[in-house]
């Protein structure tokens, strides 16, 4: 509220409110107090007649008095040309709408006016103030400044005087005669006092200067609190005539409201009795209407009254006769409906005759009936066992059928082994007549040449040149076969039941040292890349299970799925994997980018040309082992991986080579079974592989080891040697005749000498 | 009607009752507040010595609660909304511990009640912006704490007093006027007032400060400086107001400031208050020096959504005007105040030029010693400016010529409403044609709004 806000603005300066001058304010002269008023005005006016009324009685300051005059003028001006103005449009349009909202505009345009012209006249006031505040400044600047100039003025003078004086004392010092000095010290002494008396008057002129101030101040404030009682006088007159004129004004609403009201409620009131006068005249009509026409009814009511009963004489006669027509009939009906009763009386005898016999049927029926279930529940019962009978059957004769299987393999193996055997036995009885042959042959042959070279003295030529041995690869082939065998416990692949993995366990042992290296890593990445090997369910099988145990399984699982079933698989794993490894002891930065950048290049090339590393792969397959390693022994220096250094480290693999390892592995293996699977079909099929004819040639060859011309040379030659032999033996025995004889010779001598002596 | 048997129309607001009955029909309880007019009360008293009745077993189950509410606050444990009203009612407001009644009593109407026994007379509340009952009374309550401890006290007790009446009250307050601090005792070398520090960071929510460091009354302690701030004053409410993160407006008046106290002021409002949107310094004897002090402190950025600067009574200069001029460009204010402050037609001049690149509505220069030099640039103003509505340019010698051209030009000017030209040297005649023409803006201004208002219905009808 501006009220407040003004009375706060006055104590606030009341701390450094001081001196002010007059308020100069230019009065124009044409200004005049105009208080005629009016005659006819409605209530606002003579309202206004009191605020001014109000206004006339304030003693307040003279430029506030000249102010609220001016302001009153201007009010009296508008208050004018309000009734002045003439009714325009504007007006006639207004005279349209609402009578409130008329009282509405009027009244918030009276109190605008009202709440502009009481601001104005508080703060005229204020405005007042702060031009005296703004003068008070002014002149005390330019009284300082007037002083300051004085004393400044002064000052100098008296400075200038008190150099002559201290000038003139050096001056007094020459001096020496008495009188003179004493009327020169008589001088200064005025001099002295003149500078006193100067500076008395400016002390006197600076204290009246400060008199004045002080009184200047104590009138200031008088005069703010004259300002104040003003400020306040005004203020509550304005609050009291704003209080009032808006109660007057709500007054006047509120009374416009009524009259609205009650010229609504006139002409509601009005409508209403219209209405009511209205139906209350139709209502006597109506009434009218129904008395006549209830008279009109009663007559007729009378007429049919009396016709009605005429009617009824007449009917009651005519009923009369009926009546005694009726009995008639009714004595007839009776004998009716006795012979009736007594037809329907047999009738019922008989119908229930026919009763108890439907009833006896029905239990025959029923009796049927039940037979027939149980009959019907005999067969199902007998179905059923037939059925399951069926089944056992089906699995009885399913297993015997697993069991022939079995048999069969047993028996398929039995006979593979017998083939074996039995070759093998062929082959032994085969070796051992044909060693023994040789043998023979090559004695035969021995003899042979010694009689050409000793007793025929010809040199001698083989007849035969010798005879190879056509089963010598077939059997080397089946030995190695064997033994295999032997070492991995073959199972024979037609076997239903493959997924019970061998579990013999070959000796880590023999494995080559770098596959064993390798295979520490391998195993787990192996375990961690290869998942998609593995069946789901596996895989939430072994949840549970500790680390360990689920490497192992996923590793079963993943070997199971790759058939890698023996050592030989994988050492062949291990080679394809060598190339993908390093040791991260000795290369600790892995392989090297080049390697892993060619290893892919190569793998896209492959993909490009499948035929192509088809025959390369084929080539290699068909190449004997040992050159295959050669091969990767080569592509492995190409690949410029020297782990030459690094015997006993453990290799380590890329995560991601792994995959691409095994890829390349399958491929691999599977050429590789194909391969060996024909070969060793081969090897079933063609167990022997000669017939009994070639064997039969075989065998008959040897015949010709020995040609006839021989035969007969070896029978004369047998009897000349026989011959020769004879007289050999007669000259022994003649021999032995001549030593005896010469022995007895000696003796008979020696006897002879004996004598002699 | 009759009202007399239940509590109900104390928590109704009398408008509203208004509406519905007509008052000359009802009986209302007594001691609610509410007794319209003395016929009425009469009539009522009359009738109630009447009746003569026992009180009823509840009312008496009320007073003893009501009794004995220190040792029991029962109130929220009271289900009926109508035993709740008896008890605000009839619970004493002047001896019951204020933390008792805060902690437990959140009911307007009870702090209404509290504030009209304490201090009868209530301040007026805009309409629709109401303010809580219990929020106005803690206000009241700290400003007369605060203005009212003496320094000693304040040393002697500590922090002890101070902390427990802000726990109780330090949730309520949101604008805070002290209107004077007690001086030193002349004992003590130095005049320092009760420090502000604690105090100010204690109160998250405030948003209006209004303070003056200046005595009403001259007591056996007042001496020579005591309405000014000590350097040990300024530090404190420096650091406390760097804590009133929250506030909006900020006043300090009647207090001599010096210009290195205004370094202090402009760099914590500057980095606290990111929300201040007024600034006042009234009366304070800032000068020129005190202005550049503060507007040095201030970055580019700072006090960007200031929308009121009010400097009455500074002595600035024009020096000082200058300086405003230049860096007040960037601040979107929207009333300029600097009474009473000599800055004459060039410094009126500078703010003119700064007053085009502003959304300024209001300013004010009366006082300012501006002599009719400055014609030409207000001419340019009152042509060019779309937003100015109040211009004040009272007390200032600008002379008839002056008038005379501006009253060729004022017509164009379409927005302003209010010129203030007392005291100026203008004849009266003039001003009241310029009071005539910005009466003509003020009622065009309304007739469009109305205009607009009624397009606006029209579209809201047809969007229906």
């Amino acid at each position: 509220m501006d009220e407040n806000e003004d009375e706060v603005e006055v104590v606030e300066k009341g701390v450094d409110h001081d001196l002010g001058s007059e308020a100069d304010v230019d009065v124009p002269a044409e200004e005049q107090e105009i208080e005629t008023e009016p005659v006819e005005m409605d209530s606002w006016e003579s309202f206004h007649e009191r605020i001014d009324a109000l206004l006339a009685k304030e003693h307040c300051d003279k430029t506030i008095r000249k102010l609220d005059n001016r302001r009153l003028s201007v009010l009296q001006r508008v208050r004018n040309k309000y009734h002045d103005t003439p009714k325009s449009a504007v007006e006639r349009c207004q005279a349209q709408r609402s009578q409130i909202d008329q009282q509405l505009d009027l009244s918030s345009t009276r109190l605008d006016e009202l709440t502009r012209f009481g601001n104005e006249l508080v703060t005229n006031v204020r405005v007042a103030n702060e031009r005296r505040e703004l003068n008070r400044r002014l002149f005390e600047a330019s009284q300082q400044q007037n002083l300051q100039l004085n004393l400044q003025r002064e000052s100098i003078e008296t400075m200038a005087k008190f150099d002559d004086i201290k000038a003139r004392w050096t001056e007094l010092e020459e001096i020496n005669e008495p009188m003179m000095l004493w009327d020169q010290i008589e001088e200064q002494k005025k001099r002295i006092a003149d500078i006193m008396s100067n500076k008395d008057g400016m002390i006197a002129a600076c204290q009246a200067e400060i008199e004045r101030m002080n009184a200047k101040y104590d009138f200031d404030r008088e005069r703010q609190a004259s300002d104040l009682c003003c400020l306040v006088e005004r203020v509550d007159h304005q609050v009291e005539t704003l209080k009032e004129a808006y109660k007057q004004h709500l007054q006047m609403l509120r009374h416009t409201i009524e009259d609205e009201r009650q010229l609504f409620s006139i002409t509601a009131v009005e409508k209403w009795r219209t209405f009511f006068d209205a139906l209350n005249a139709n209502f006597e009509e109506k009434a009218e209407l129904v008395r006549s026409r209830e008279k009109f009814y009663a007559k007729q009511t009378r007429q049919i009254n009396e016709s009605q009963e005429e009617l009824t004489k007449s009917t009651r006669i005519r009923l009369e006769k009926e009546c005694e027509r009726l009995e008639l009939e009714l004595r007839r009906t009776r004998d009716n409906v006795l012979m009736n009763s007594e037809k329907l009386d047999y009738n019922y005898q008989v119908l229930q005759k026919r009763n108890e016999e439907n009833v006896i049927i029905n239990n025959q029926q029923k009796r049927r009936v039940a037979r027939l279930h149980e009959t019907i529940a005999k067969t199902r019962r007998s179905l059923k066992s037939l059925r399951q009978q069926g089944k056992r059957t089906i699995a009885r004769l399913s297993a015997d059928i697993y069991k022939l299987h079995s048999n069969i393999n047993d028996m398929e193996m039995k006979a593979y082994h017998s083939r074996l055997n039995n070759r093998e036995k062929f082959n032994r009885v085969w070796q051992i007549n044909y060693r023994e042959l040789q043998s023979l042959i090559e004695r035969v042959y021995h003899i042979d040449r010694i009689i050409h070279e000793q007793q025929l003295a010809m040199p001698w030529i083989r007849p035969v040149p010798p005879i190879p041995n056509i089963n010598k690869s077939a059997k080397k082939g089946s030995k190695i076969l064997e033994r295999f065998d032997l070492r991995a416990g073959k199972v024979p692949k037609n076997r239903q039941i493959t997924k019970a993995m061998p579990k013999h366990k070959p000796d880590l042992k023999d494995l080559p040292p770098e596959s064993l290296r390798l295979m520490r890593n391998l195993m787990r990445k192996l375990a961690d890349r290869g998942g998609f090997l593995i069946e789901e369910r596996l895989l939430k099988i072994i949840e549970p299970h500790a680390d360990q145990e689920k490497v192992l399984v996923r590793i079963d699982n993943i070997f199971a799925a790759l058939r890698i079933r023996h050592m030989r698989d994988m050492q062949e794993l291990t080679k394809v994997f060598l190339p993908y490894t390093y040791c991260p002891n000795c290369q600790p930065q892995g392989l090297s980018p080049r390697k892993c950048a060619e290893v892919f290049m190569k793998d896209t090339k492959l993909n490009r040309s499948p035929d192509a590393f088809d025959e390369k792969v084929q080539q290699r397959l068909l190449q004997p082992p040992d050159r295959r390693n050669q091969v990767n022994k080569t592509i492995l220096v190409k690949g410029g991986v020297e782990r030459e250094p690094c015997k006993h480290h453990y290799l380590v693999m890329e995560p991601a080579l792994c995959l691409h390892a095994m890829n390349l592995y399958t491929s691999k293996m599977h050429k590789l079974m194909y391969e060996s699977e024909s070969s060793k079909h081969a090897n079933d099929v063609n167990l022997i592989q000669f017939t009994d004819d070639e064997i039969r040639n075989f065998w008959r060859q040897f015949l010709n080891c020995f040609p006839t011309s021989k035969c007969k040379l070896w029978k004369t030659l047998e009897h000349g040697l026989n011959h020769y032999v004879e007289v050999l033996k007669m000259r022994v025995q003649y021999d032995a005749e001549v030593v005896f004889l010469r022995r007895q010779n000696e003796e008979l001598r020696h006897l002879l000498q004996k004598f002699k002596v | 009607m009759d009202f007399t048997y239940c509590e109900f129309p104390s928590t109704v607001s009398i408008d509203t009752f208004k509406a519905y009955f007509h008052l000359k029909d009802v009986r209302l309880p007594k001691g609610s507040g509410k007794s319209f007019d003395q016929n009425h009360q009469l009539y009522q008293e009359a009738n109630e010595g009447q009746t003569n009745q026992a009180k009823s077993l509840r009312h008496l189950v009320l007073d003893a609660i009501v009794e004995n509410w220190s040792e029991l606050p029962l109130y929220r444990q009271l289900t009926r909304r109508e035993d709740r009203n008896y008890i605000l009612s009839h619970l004493d407001t002047q001896t019951l511990p204020l933390q008792l009644l805060s902690s437990y009593i959140h009911d307007d109407f009870f702090w209404q009640r509290c504030y009209a026994e304490r201090w009868r007379s209530a301040p007026i509340q805009p309409r629709g912006r109401e303010r809580p009952w219990i929020n106005i009374y803690m206000e009241r309550h700290v400003q007369e704490f605060i203005e009212n401890m003496q320094t000693v006290d304040y040393e002697l007790e500590g922090e002890g007093n101070v902390q427990a009446t802000l726990d109780i009250c330090g949730a309520y307050i949101n604008q805070l006027e002290i209107n004077q601090l007690q001086p030193a005792p002349p004992t003590n070398d130095n005049n320092d007032h009760i420090p502000l520090d604690y105090l100010l960071s204690n109160l998250p929510d405030l948003q209006r400060l209004r303070l003056s460091y200046s005595t009403k009354t001259a007591g056996i302690n007042y001496q020579i400086g005591c309405n000014q701030l000590t350097p040990k004053d300024i530090l404190l409410l420096v650091k406390g107001l760097s804590q009133c993160h929250e506030l909006r407006q900020f006043c300090i008046h009647n207090t001599k400031l010096m210009p290195y106290q205004l370094r202090f002021l402009a760099h914590s409002l500057d980095k606290g208050c990111h929300h201040l949107t007024r600034l006042s310094f009234l009366h304070c004897a800032v000068g020129d020096a005190g202005i550049r002090g503060f507007l040095e402190t201030c970055g580019k950025e700072s006090f960007g959504i200031l929308t009121m600067l009010d400097l009455t009574n500074n002595k600035i200069t024009e020096e000082g005007a200058h300086i405003l001029s230049r860096t007040l460009r960037h601040v979107p204010l929207q009333r300029l105040v600097l009474r009473l402050n000599p800055i004459q037609s060039d410094g009126a001049a500078a703010i003119f030029h700064t007053l085009q690149a502003m959304p300024i509505r209001e300013i004010d220069l009366s006082s300012c010693g501006i002599t009719a030099s400055i014609t030409k640039l207000f001419m340019m103003l009152i042509c060019q400016h779309t937003t100015l509505l109040d211009i004040d340019l009272s007390n200032n010698t600008l002379g008839e010529d002056f008038g005379k051209h501006l009253m060729k030009i004022m017509s164009s000017n379409k927005v302003l409403e209010e010129l203030d030209l007392r005291n100026t040297g203008l004849s009266l005649t003039m001003r009241r044609k310029f009071q005539e023409i910005l009466l003509r803006n003020i009622e065009r201004k309304r007739h469009e709004a109305l205009k607009q208002k009624q397009r606006d219905k029209f579209k809201a009808m047809i969007q229906m």
